[in-house]
């Protein structure tokens, strides 16, 4: 009971001392924040811009000073992108000193959103010490500061570093906060050294193009920021000094689909003229490594290329072939900046159908094209491009998509018992190689009443409630077509088409869908989602052949048939429109090998809208899409276009 | 000590609850006898006012004075015959920039009844003036303010103290704005310095310090005085090029040049040829003033002067 006194007082006294020197730890800690923050503040300069956009994607951009670095001793300094998106006219920088000098703009590194600029006339400016990468941990305090509100003083944020290497292994990610306050500013560990430059990011989908410059910055609140390691910057910096501007690496693949965490990178296409085409990499190649270090997932691979830039060499180790034939090699390969726009090349063979192996037999050759000038035939069987065999249809796209318009192929053939090679350039795909002749007006009449009705198959898409009526030529023969017409919402409509059409689509297999709008005003943007699920479901439901698949329409329903052929293009091949102009709100993608999509217009003539639908075709064509015209003539109604048109659209 | 605090720390409760605005702030106690102090705001447009203590106790509160130009209100309570347990604003300390504070206040009205307010921690960020909007509304206050790294301001924060670690008061949480500088939500309290005198100016039942705005000046100086003519105003800010400058004239004297861009005036920055006008009119016409300019890459600083004396080139 005694002892027990003293061993109350000991707890107590230990108690109080712990009290104490809690208040003594928060003392010190502050201590601490204060020594490092003026161990770097002298690098933290103002920058103000003038002049420049007052917009940018509709957002109303903040007026006032913003942050940067001091990196060089001879007036290099670091910002963020952000800080300069409006793209102003003249740059002021408030040194240390106090003095304001204007800056240059030097250039900016795409990959990491940061910008370069340089003032003149200093050599002896406060540069910091960068924190070893290697001696960050997860759980240390971080300070950011930034030198927004007061020129004098450096304005404050303290926070824990939360995790390295994020973004695909570009940046270090903290809980301070960071905002416009601060972009551009250091962010410092507690020995006063700076761990990076605080710069909003955010997460980009897989394959997405260029992030915008704002991306992130709408984090600021939410106890997520990003910082560019200080040690990379000066890394790159005597590059970036005479590069002027640095861009992320590209290598010009495509990938299979699936979930990117899980799926290998198995390449499913090749840009012509891209750093894979230059290797050699071809369709089913499966990349395994990079520079030695193995990736098994799609993931993985955008971690390995993500942090590099253009002009980059990397060495990648691809795997072809399957199982024991499989053989592996070596590529050492250059990113690139660019990719220019794909340009499907063209032979001019229309192949016969069904599909079959060894070899692809032709059904009829374009006048005019490479192969008639190679001289193929009819009933020629192809039995090799360039190099490789041809064994099925796919085959020989996946090769053609490979090639660029212009480049000399060699044709291996197959003409009664002979075999033969022929050789001739490739021509570009574009406008219409294919007559097309307007029918007989009589052959355009609306058969009656209420025939066909019963022959109608309806089709719906859970979800929404409204009801695709389709014509379907049957199951014998190769797998059809599919097209889907946005016409007129009624009932009775739809069968009249269905009517029309049914001839056509018997004698070409050709399934034909014909939707019905979800809202009473007809077609319109809203419909699109609808669109997409409904060819999906059409395709798998029809057994149809995934390269012949159309959205068609006229007028404003063409518009949207644009809108909806450009969203589902992991479907969609071609897209045919009546008198249409592209929609304003569209942005259009560039063509890809992976995703070809051809554009078959008709114009009536002398319509108000004539010259725009020119226009915007032209636009559509530089994009890359092989894009077809033709012109009406007389007054004939849409029925009037056989559906042939739509097969042709669908051949290479 | 910060249960001590937070004794001190009242939530407020009175007209609102419709469309995004709280029916809820807080307030602190700043006398024994039952004074609180609170910001200005909707929440206390009721006659059905109540306050509710740290240990739960609800009273009715009544306004007792207001101060418009700070934005700031006095209640009173009456707690019969007890002392509660109250800051001493004139006891009160100054922070520094880059200091951890506390910010005791009743956010997201998370402390109901009988329980304490919330605290969070965070650090000064910086001192400056506010120079902010609410919606379109400019706010008048050209003192400065603690800006703070804190969720400190959120709905219903407004009123709460700002303490540092040993229970101190630094300030009084301010009302949810938005930096016109960072675009921002802002984060941010009144220091006590600054508070106080409104404080004694309401127990006193005086009118707000009018005067604190700065007069507009009588004889108010102007660019044609000073011999600059910029270029069309057209923008929505255009850039402050000089247009010509007037032969003989204060600007000639100091060497400015047409194609000069204004980038300082009276040491803040000119982001528009308005912004010229407006800060060289603030001034008197007998004042003198520094003008920058960037030409041709170059940075120049000159002093204008209308008394016909030769400005510097610097």
């Amino acid at each position: 009971m005694i002892a027990r006194l003293p061993l109350a007082c000991l707890s107590l006294a230990l108690l109080s001392a712990v009290g104490r020197g809690a208040d003594d730890l928060a003392l010190r800690e502050q201590r601490a924040f204060d020594r490092a923050i003026a161990a770097v503040s002298d690098a933290v300069v103002q920058i103000r811009t003038v002049g420049g956009l007052d917009q940018v994607e509709g957002q109303s951009l903040p007026q006032g000073p913003t942050t940067g670095l001091i990196v060089t001793q001879d007036g290099y300094i670091v910002s963020s992108a952000v800080n300069f998106v409006q793209r102003p006219s003249s740059v002021l920088v408030r040194l240390p000193n106090g003095r304001q000098r204007p800056a240059r703009l030097i250039g900016r590194d795409t990959g990491r959103m940061l910008v370069l600029l340089k003032v003149d006339g200093e050599d002896a400016l406060p540069t910091p010490q960068a924190a070893p990468l290697s001696e960050v941990r997860v759980g240390d305090w971080a300070i950011a500061a930034g030198r927004t509100y007061d020129a004098e003083r450096v304005n404050v944020s303290v926070g824990v570093i939360s995790a390295l290497g994020r973004m695909h292994g570009r940046v270090v990610q903290t809980d301070a906060s960071a905002s416009a306050a601060n972009y551009g500013g250091p962010l410092v560990d507690l020995r006063g050294r700076v761990i990076g430059v605080l710069t909003p990011m955010a997460p980009s989908s897989p394959g997405g193009t260029d992030a915008s410059e704002l991306a992130g910055t709408e984090f600021y609140d939410s106890g997520i920021a990003f910082a560019v390691p200080l040690e990379h910057i000066l890394q790159v910096l005597p590059r970036w000094m005479a590069d002027g501007d640095l861009q992320r690496g590209l290598l010009g693949v495509g990938m299979v689909d699936g979930n990117p965490h899980a799926v290998p990178p198995k390449l499913t296409a090749v840009w012509p003229r891209s750093p894979a085409a230059l290797a050699g990499w071809q369709k089913g190649d499966v990349i395994i490594a990079v520079d030695g270090r193995p990736v098994e997932s799609q993931t993985q691979l955008r971690r390995q290329i993500a942090p590099r830039y253009a002009g980059d060499t990397l060495r990648f180790t691809l795997r072809r072939g399957e199982g024991g034939d499989a053989e592996q090699f070596d590529t050492e390969t250059a990113l690139s900046g660019e990719l220019p726009p794909f340009r499907p090349a063209m032979l001019g063979v229309l192949p016969t159908r069904p599909t079959e192996t060894g070899g692809v037999t032709v059904r009829e050759v374009w006048p005019g094209s490479p192969a008639a000038e190679a001289g193929i035939q009819r009933g020629d069987r192809l039995t090799a491009i360039g190099e490789s065999e041809i064994g099925t249809l796919d085959a020989a796209v996946a090769l053609l998509n490979a090639q660029a318009p212009g480049d000399q192929i060699v044709l291996k053939y197959v003409r009664g018992d002979e075999q033969r090679t022929a050789s001739a350039p490739l021509a570009e795909l574009t406008a219409a190689p294919w007559a097309f002749d307007e029918p007989p007006a009589s052959a355009t009449e609306p058969s009656g009443t209420a025939d066909g009705g019963e022959d109608l198959v309806e089709l719906r898409i859970p979800e929404f409630s409204s009801v695709a009526r389709c014509v379907d030529p049957g199951n014998e023969g190769y797998p059809p077509a599919v097209l889907i017409w946005l016409g007129e919402a009624s009932a009775s409509a739809q069968q009249r088409q269905a009517a029309v059409w049914r001839e056509a689509c018997l004698r070409d297999r050709v399934v034909l869908v014909l939707p019905t709008p979800t809202g009473k005003q007809g077609w319109s943007a809203d419909d699109v989602e609808y669109l997409t699920r409904l060819t999906a479901a059409a395709l798998s439901r029809f057994g149809g052949d995934a390269r012949r698949v159309v959205i068609a329409g006229a007028g404003k329903a063409g518009q949207v048939a644009y809108l909806a052929g450009f969203k589902a293009r992991r479907w969609v091949r071609g897209i045919a429109t009546i008198d249409s102009p592209l929609p304003r709100t569209l942005t259009l993608p560039t063509n890809s090998p992976n995703q070809r999509l051809v554009v078959l217009s008709l114009q009536t003539p002398d319509q108000p809208l004539t010259a725009l639908v020119r226009r915007d075709l032209a636009r559509v064509a530089d994009a890359g899409f092989a894009v077809a015209q033709a012109e009406r003539r007389g007054t004939v109604g849409p029925a009037g276009i056989g559906p042939e048109i739509r097969d042709a659209l669908c051949a290479w | 000590m910060v249960r001590d605090a937070q004794r001190k720390v009242v939530k407020i409760y009175g007209a609102g609850g419709l469309r995004q605005l709280e029916a809820y702030q807080t307030g602190i106690l700043v006398s024994p006898q039952g004074e609180i102090l609170t910001v200005l705001s909707y929440v206390l447009d009721t006659d059905d006012l109540a306050v509710v203590l740290d240990d739960g106790r609800r009273f009715k509160a009544q306004i007792a004075a207001m101060d418009p130009v700070s934005e700031l209100a006095l209640l009173r309570i009456t707690a019969a015959g007890e002392a509660l347990p109250a800051f001493d604003l004139s006891l009160a300390a100054e922070a520094t920039a880059g200091q951890r504070v506390l910010a005791l206040s009743n956010l997201y009205n998370i402390a109901g009844g009988d329980e304490p307010v919330s605290v969070l921690q965070g650090v000064v960020s910086a001192i400056a003036p506010l120079d902010a909007r609410r919606g379109s509304f400019a706010t008048g206050a050209a003192r400065p303010v603690y800006v703070l790294d804190a969720a400190a301001n959120n709905p219903g924060a407004a009123g709460g103290a700002l303490i540092d670690w040993n229970g101190q008061l630094l300030g009084l949480l301010g009302k949810e704005l938005r930096s016109r500088v960072t675009g921002a939500w802002l984060h941010y309290a009144l220091p006590a310095a600054e508070v106080f005198p409104s404080l004694q100016r309401m127990r006193l039942g005086q009118a707000g310090d009018e005067d604190a705005r700065p007069a507009a000046p009588a004889d108010p100086l102007t660019l044609a005085d000073l011999g600059l003519v910029l270029v069309p105003d057209v923008l929505l800010r255009t850039p402050p090029y000089v247009d010509r400058v007037i032969p003989a004239s204060p600007a000639a004297r100091a060497g400015l040049r047409a194609d000069d861009l204004v980038v300082l005036v009276a040491g803040e920055p000119a982001a528009s040829c308005k912004a010229v006008v407006e800060t060289v009119g603030r001034l008197e016409r007998f004042e003198e003033v520094l003008i920058a300019v960037l030409r041709g890459g170059e940075f120049i600083e000159v002093t204008l002067s209308t008394n016909g004396g030769d400005g510097d080139d610097r």
